[in-house]
């Protein structure tokens, strides 16, 4: 089963379904039909192995039927239409009797399919070698950086990924690939072995992916000096962080807590603050799924919902959350374009999609200028959210001393970043000029998920670091 | 389809050797949000999962195999042949040594599929989600505000070139809980008006997990979660919690890893200290990898390439004994291969878990995420929840700051409980106490 199958089976559906949904809404409230097929492709070179690695395709149908209060749904990889139409039948079946609740906000109207325009070479339609020999071209480079390289590891995936979403209000359809490259460089000297990675990513075309030589002897420099970094001694510090880390916080700190989701149980703080100063006043933050050619981008969510540009923080103010069809419909709240599914096989929750600071007006040097004594913090592992208490953590992976406005090539390795989210936002004295984004995956809790990205532009702020 | 797959696999004259695995899976997931289901939700799967190998001359002329993986399901039945081409063509395209496949063998009856909940499922975790709720009841300041519940049903049946057949059975259930806990009127102490607690929690079997016992844990957190306060920075004892564990020893386990090895990237030495030349001052060690322990998570009849599950003793008294993985790596290291890695087991150490928690000390029950960098073993992790244990042993709720370290060092001024407990996927001493090489950032004294 691969991604062609979902070609072969789409317009037989998008003709069928429209039926379909008449037929169970003689009974229920709302239905809707999806159908996935997601497929990945991953390419994976280091100095011992090369692989091709295509992953199971995740390709199947999801049959939603709420009954006025609860989503009852049947994920089935089975799109042939007598045994869709009798699953739902099931279903609705199921679902009976109707119970009083909060209508679904379906929106208006909308019909379509939607792809990426102007690309140069689909990613489908580039050879697997080809793909390979990019790896392995990379791989071989950066293998000559330096000789405290142990291992490199080249590492290409491409997720690919169609569905068709039909309800009363919808019959949209969606094709399109994320891209990423990412070399991972492990260094060892005299004991000690330590990692750094180079990454790029994309929506879109083929052409659009450059993982250029600057990038992996950034990281080369960045693994050979972690090989000699200390821990830093706790304490509250004087931090300017990457687009890199600043999209960790973006992600950690307002992401997750406004998750609309999150308000209907009693997660998130946010919900207490809607309307309120969250942050200092020149800190804005979006949700944004229609950045051009971003990881997280897309054009319509799993839920059928066009992609529109969401602000959460406006001037320091907490102005929006995000939401997903039954989150925002019960919270009666507006709904945004963040209804996703990790595949058909998960149901849909509120989730982020590129989350990032909107860009200010200072430049590195100036936020660097006046730093007594800091930390430039280069690079984030992880983060964790604690919407319900506004904690945040960040494991930031390598750090840089700053004295007197210059960096002194002390640099730390393994730093926690944590506290009270208000009071880091608070913190924030400047926010750059420039702006960049970073591709990751960000899961629901532990699980569910979804690819993503987060960013914005480098920030002065103060920080607990550990 | 099975029988139509198989024999095409069986007359192909390019591929050098197979596996297929037919996957038949089944799951049943229920969402509550506070005390109203928000979603029940039935899934279907059925895969054929592929996997052939090509061998070929590398550029220097030495034979070297690439693989590759094809998935199909029932409606590929009419294009069995054109999907096995395009996998051989892709695994002709990459060159790596060329390894073997296990053979059949007497694989272990582990016991892995819970057959009362399968008498209907759905049924089961209402069932659940009730007696959750009247848990939840009756715990004073505490609401529900979320749980998740799923559960799955695979039959997985093996065959290979090597002349594989085997079947295993295997139910797995997930529960994610968060409870809220609100401070009571008037309550001083407390530094919030309300916070939250979540789990989660893995078993094979839903009776392998006692819902009031879950409830009443998590709900006693999220009371003292209510009046905990930053901790002072700490050079001091640390003890962790069982529920911490299995997280904080992936780096372990990534050294003990025949792939790693391979790559070079591990400097675990059969026969040699674990540790390096660190000196330990604590107690040695135990570690092994069980992917035979009845109704461990991890736990299998047999891997995907058909090795059969077993118990690898990876440490022991602190020496490092044996490798894990698969056949291709162990054929490249030249040593057994042990398949798939199992779920955790840490051996007990010598004390009781009420000895170790002397205070002063912290003691970790919780922290927002410990996510331990693969590779070195350094490790830094919010404080969710812990306590400070004076010397008369009273405790104090904290929360906030972070426990830094790195795992190699700590273990080697590490006591393990002499208590261990099952947690689905490891089976671990319900404390380990680290007497060096960790620190608190809190505040400052």
């Amino acid at each position: 089963m691969t991604a062609t199958y979902f070609d072969t089976v789409v317009d037989r559906l998008r003709a069928f379904l429209p039926a379909l949904i008449e037929e169970m809404e003689r009974q229920v409230p709302y239905a809707s039909v999806a159908v996935f097929a997601n497929t990945t492709t991953r390419i994976r070179v280091d100095v011992t192995n090369e692989d091709i690695l295509l992953d199971p395709p995740l390709i199947g149908a999801v049959i939603t039927v709420y009954d006025g209060v609860r989503l009852w749904e049947h994920a089935t990889h089975v799109l042939d239409n007598d045994h869709l139409r009798d699953k739902a039948r099931d279903l609705v079946a199921r679902a009976l009797p109707v119970k009083k609740g909060p209508a679904l906000q379906l929106g208006a109207m909308r019909t379509g399919h939607y792809t990426v325009p102007d690309v140069l070479r689909r990613p489908h339609d580039v050879p697997l070698q080809e793909k390979l020999e990019l790896c392995k071209e990379r791989l071989s480079f950066t293998r000559a950086l330096d000789p405290r390289l142990v291992n490199a590891i080249c590492d290409y995936r491409e997720l690919r990924e169609q569905k068709l979403f039909v309800d009363r209000s919808a019959n949209v359809s969606q094709d399109l690939t994320r891209l990423s490259l990412h070399g991972i460089l492990i260094a060892a000297d005299k004991g000690e072995q330590d990692y750094d990675l180079a990454a790029c990513s994309t929506t879109g075309g083929f052409e659009q992916l450059r993982l250029t030589d600057e990038q992996l002897r950034e990281a080369k420099d960045n693994v050979i000096q972690l090989l000699t970094a200390e821990r830093i001694a706790p304490g509250l510090w004087d931090c300017i962080t990457t687009p890199s880390v600043s999209g960790l916080i973006a992600h950690e700190a307002f992401g997750h807590g406004t998750e609309i989701d999150m308000f209907l149980k009693d997660r998130s703080k946010g919900k207490e603050f809607l309307g309120r100063p969250v942050a200092a006043p020149i800190v804005t933050m979006y949700d944004d799924p229609t950045v051009a050619g971003a990881y997280g981008s897309h054009f319509i969510d799993d839920q059928g919902m066009p992609a529109t540009r969401t602000p959460i923080i406006e001037n320091g103010v907490l102005v929006q959350g995000i939401g997903d069809l039954y989150a925002t419909s019960v919270a009666g709240l507006p709904r945004t374009s963040n209804g996703r599914r990790e595949s058909y096989l998960r149901k849909a929750y509120t989730r982020m999609t590129n989350t990032y600071f909107a860009p200010g007006a200072h430049t590195l040097e100036e936020m660097m200028a006046d730093v007594e004594h800091g930390v430039y913090l280069v690079s984030g592992e992880s983060g964790m959210e604690d919407p319900k208490s506004w904690g945040i953590q960040c494991t930031i992976h390598m750090g840089k001393e700053i004295k007197h406005g210059q960096f002194t090539g002390k640099v730390f390795k393994s730093l926690a970043l944590t506290g009270y989210v208000p009071e880091l936002l608070g913190s924030i004295t400047m926010v750059g000029n420039d702006f960049h984004l970073g591709s990751g995956t960000c899961g629901k809790g532990h699980k569910e998920w979804v690819p993503v990205t987060d960013g914005g532009p480098h920030l002065r702020l103060r920080g607990r670091l550990g | 389809m099975i029988h139509q797959l198989l024999d095409a696999l069986r007359a192909h004259p390019e591929i050098a050797q197979w596996t297929v695995r037919h996957q038949q899976t089944r799951e049943w997931q229920h969402y509550l949000i506070q005390n109203q289901p928000e979603a029940t939700r039935d899934v279907h799967q059925e895969l054929y999962i592929v996997t052939l190998c090509h061998s070929h001359p590398g550029p220097d002329g030495r034979a070297m195999m690439g693989k590759a993986t094809v998935t199909l399901t029932a409606a590929d039945r009419e294009q069995i042949a054109a999907q096995l081409d395009a996998g051989l063509r892709i695994a002709a395209m990459t060159s790596n040594l060329p390894w073997t496949q296990p053979s059949a063998t007497a694989w272990p009856d582990v016991p892995l599929h819970d057959e009362e909940t399968l008498l209907d499922p759905l049924a089961a975790i209402e069932r659940m989600a009730e007696q959750l709720q009247v848990a939840v009841a009756q715990e004073p300041q505490i609401r529900l505000s979320a749980a998740e519940f799923f559960f799955e049903e695979r039959f997985t049946r093996l065959y290979s070139s090597a002349g594989i057949e085997v079947e295993e059975r295997g139910t797995q259930f997930v529960l994610e809980l968060v409870l809220l806990a609100a401070a009571a009127t008037g309550d001083a102490a407390a530094a919030v008006d309300e916070t939250e607690h979540f789990v989660i929690e893995k078993r094979r079997r839903l009776a392998d997990l006692d819902v009031a016992d879950l409830v009443a844990d998590i709900a006693r957190n999220a009371r003292d979660s209510l009046v905990a306060q930053l901790p002072q920075t700490w050079n001091g004892p640390v003890v962790l919690d069982h529920n911490t564990l299995y997280e904080l020893f992936e780096p372990a386990i990534n050294r003990a890893d025949a792939q790693a090895k391979f790559m070079g990237i591990s400097p675990a030495k059969i026969g040699a200290p674990f540790l390096g030349e660190r000196e330990v001052v604590g107690e040695p060690l135990h570690l092994a990898l069980a992917s035979d322990l009845p109704y461990g998570v991890r736990s299998h009849r047999f891997d995907e390439e058909g090795v059969p599950g077993q118990t690898v003793e990876v440490v022991t008294a602190g020496t490092f004994r044996r490798f894990h993985g698969g056949q291709r790596f162990a054929d490249y290291l030249g040593v057994p291969a042990t398949g798939e890695g199992g779920n955790l087991v840490i051996g007990p150490g010598t004390q009781a878990a009420d000895a170790l928690l002397q205070g002063p000390l912290f003691y970790i029950v919780a922290f927002s995420a410990m996510m331990p960098n693969g590779f070195t073993g350094d490790f830094a992790a919010e404080i969710k929840l812990g306590y400070y244990i004076d010397e008369h042993g009273v405790r104090t709720p904290v929360k906030g700051g972070s426990l830094t370290g790195n795992l190699f060092d700590a273990l080697t001024a590490a006591q393990f409980a002499r208590e261990v407990r099952f947690m689905g996927r490891s089976e671990v001493p319900t404390v380990i106490r680290f007497n060096r090489h960790v620190t608190i950032a809190g505040e400052n004294q």
